[in-house]
């Protein structure tokens, strides 16, 4: 037998492979790189308000708006046919699925609850 | 997926082998992943990027422990700081505070972080001791690059304000161009790119003339400049023909515009050909890099800004240290308050899943700037973007610019929502 046998080497390097940290604790991302519903949502409070509530008469809430409207006037931006500033702009890329998903987070929301929360 | 093993780690990883290897039988496994279970996330920079950060992170879970290290106790933030310069907003409406944002449990230190002991996870304080962290977020903003303009120094830009930091600049500057005479040249010199919000130095330029135009009619701006060309130039010089017709003077770099020199002895400036430019008010916007706190500790090693993965803004220097805002190379991401604001979320998203052994899943960042060229003209740029694998990137097809040859509700329009952004956005980031 030879000494140290094969199979310390072995050992040896499988030791190490778990147990170093940078390794085995790498950061990792998702395999989908879909952004995530909740990350568009906290661009659109950038503008209108943390939680999608308004302090500013100029710009609407995002929350208590009927889901419909919400989202006949987000399609409306998009296609060019609800005249727009800024928001025209921004809604190209988004799909029929986005603002049907964006709808539905911003009626979740209770408008009752403070924005900070 | 595991993310490219950053370089730094990747060359001790290369020379330690040995050494790992003998500790690793002596402690089997207790080099393991040490996920804490309240992991201490410290924050330096109260800004759009940091506080947006703090605060977001602590709203998807109220137990993270979190330490925002803030050097200045009153911020004033650099949007709106134009328009207190040239008088129609007040310094205070610009003048925020972290205090709010300590009964949602964040831990605000008023203290200057001075640097970062990367090995053995600390930072050090000027005015207390060290701190312990196992995630650093840098978001320090920009410092100015003073050997880049001869006789630029912190010494004379006490005289001739820059202004790129809201505060004390911003009122010297002010009180400068409310004590000069009518038929004096205000001059504003600006940088090549990048730097902190590319639109800023031609917004500053629209409303000092609204200033001029008001109270020294006979008086001109102008601004030399190290580009030949600048963002949103068309719609600017659009509106400066509308509103301000021979009052603003650009000299782009192609015919002398850059400016090499400043003589503080008498405020000229000059270029590279010995061209000099007398002003009654100078206004240097020099050449920027990263914050100091990030450069000092090895995060810029390839130029004068730090590089970052794009869905976990890690360093690609330090793992654990992650960076976002002004100071960081964000792709197509422009340095912006707005796009600070949509980086801070998205790494509170990352990191909240991070620090509890998940992969960080992808953001949508965004970005919208909005410039004034008068009190009721405003004008904007907008994209959305997405993390690719190697960089941050525009969506395709996604924002613009303001559309040319507008009326005047358009541009009010604009203007008013300009002014309803930095009230719902600054609510959101300091509002308690």
């Amino acid at each position: 037998m030879t000494f140290p046998p094969p199979i310390f080497f072995f050992l040896l390097l499988a030791t190490w492979f778990f147990s170093a940290s940078h390794v085995f604790c790498a950061d990792t991302v998702t395999e989908d790189k879909t952004p995530t519903l909740e990350s568009i949502a906290r661009n659109c409070m950038a503008c209108h308000g943390g939680r999608g509530i308004s302090r500013s008469p100029l710009i609407s809430s995002l929350v208590n708006i009927d889901k419909e409207r919400f989202i006949a006037l987000l399609q409306g931006y998009r296609d060019g046919t609800t005249p727009a500033t800024v928001m025209n702009r921004l809604m190209q890329g988004f799909s029929d699925d986005d603002i049907r998903a964006l709808a539905d987070y911003f009626q979740a929301i209770d408008p009752e609850v403070s924005p900070h929360k | 997926m595991p993310l490219p093993i950053p370089r730094r780690r990747f060359l001790k990883l290369g020379l330690a082998t040995a050494s790992v290897t003998t500790a690793s039988l002596a402690l089997p496994f207790l080099h393991g992943c040490n996920r804490k279970s309240q992991p201490h996330i410290v924050i330096v920079g109260g800004g759009f990027g940091g506080a947006s950060c703090a605060r977001y992170l602590k709203q998807l879970n109220p137990h993270t422990r979190i330490t925002l290290i803030e050097k200045e106790r009153t911020i004033a933030t650099c949007p709106f700081s134009n328009y207190v310069i040239a008088g129609f907003e007040d310094i205070k409406t610009i003048q925020w505070s972290l205090d709010g944002l300590r009964p949602h449990g964040i831990a605000v230190v008023y203290d200057r972080a001075t640097a970062i002991d990367i090995d053995n996870k600390r930072l050090f304080l000027q005015g207390n001791d060290p701190l312990r962290w196992d995630r650093l977020v840098l978001s320090p903003g920009v410092d100015m690059k003073w050997a880049s303009i001869d006789g630029y120094t912190p010494e004379s830009a006490q005289r001739f304000p820059h202004a790129w930091k809201a505060g004390t600049q911003t009122v010297t500057l002010k009180k400068q161009l409310h004590a000069m005479r009518d038929g004096g040249t205000v001059v504003i010199t600006a940088p090549p790119m990048p730097y902190r919000c590319p639109p800023a130095p031609y917004e500053r330029a629209s409303v000092i003339a609204w200033y001029l135009q008001r109270h020294k009619p006979r008086s001109k701006v102008l601004i030399l400049d190290s580009k030949n060309s600048f963002t949103k130039k068309a719609l600017f010089q659009e509106g400066w023909q509308k509103l301000y017709p021979n009052l603003i003077e650009w000299i782009p770099a192609e015919q002398g515009g850059h400016v090499t020199r400043i003589d503080p002895a008498d405020g000229t400036v000059s270029n590279a050909d010995g061209q000099r430019w007398r002003a009654d008010v100078l206004n240097i916007v020099p050449p920027q890099k990263a914050g100091a706190i990030a450069t000092d500790a090895g995060l810029a090693p390839q130029d004068d800004w730090c590089q970052i993965h794009p869905v976990t803004f890690a360093s690609l220097e330090a793992p654990d240290i992650h960076i976002l805002g002004d100071s960081t190379v964000a792709g197509a991401m422009p340095k912006s308050a707005f796009a600070a604001n949509s980086q801070g979320k998205a790494l509170a998203q990352a990191l909240d899943s991070l620090v509890r052994g998940k992969p960080a899943p992808y953001p949508l960042l965004m970005n919208t700037c909005y410039s004034l060229l008068a009190p009721d003209y405003g004008i904007s740029v907008a994209a959305t973007y997405r993390s690719a694998h190697r960089a941050i990137v525009a969506v395709q097809g996604s924002g613009g610019l303001s559309p040319l040859a507008q009326n005047k509700q358009f541009r009010q329009k604009e203007a008013d929502y300009a002014r309803a952004w930095y009230t719902n956005m600054l609510d959101e980031i300091y509002g308690s």
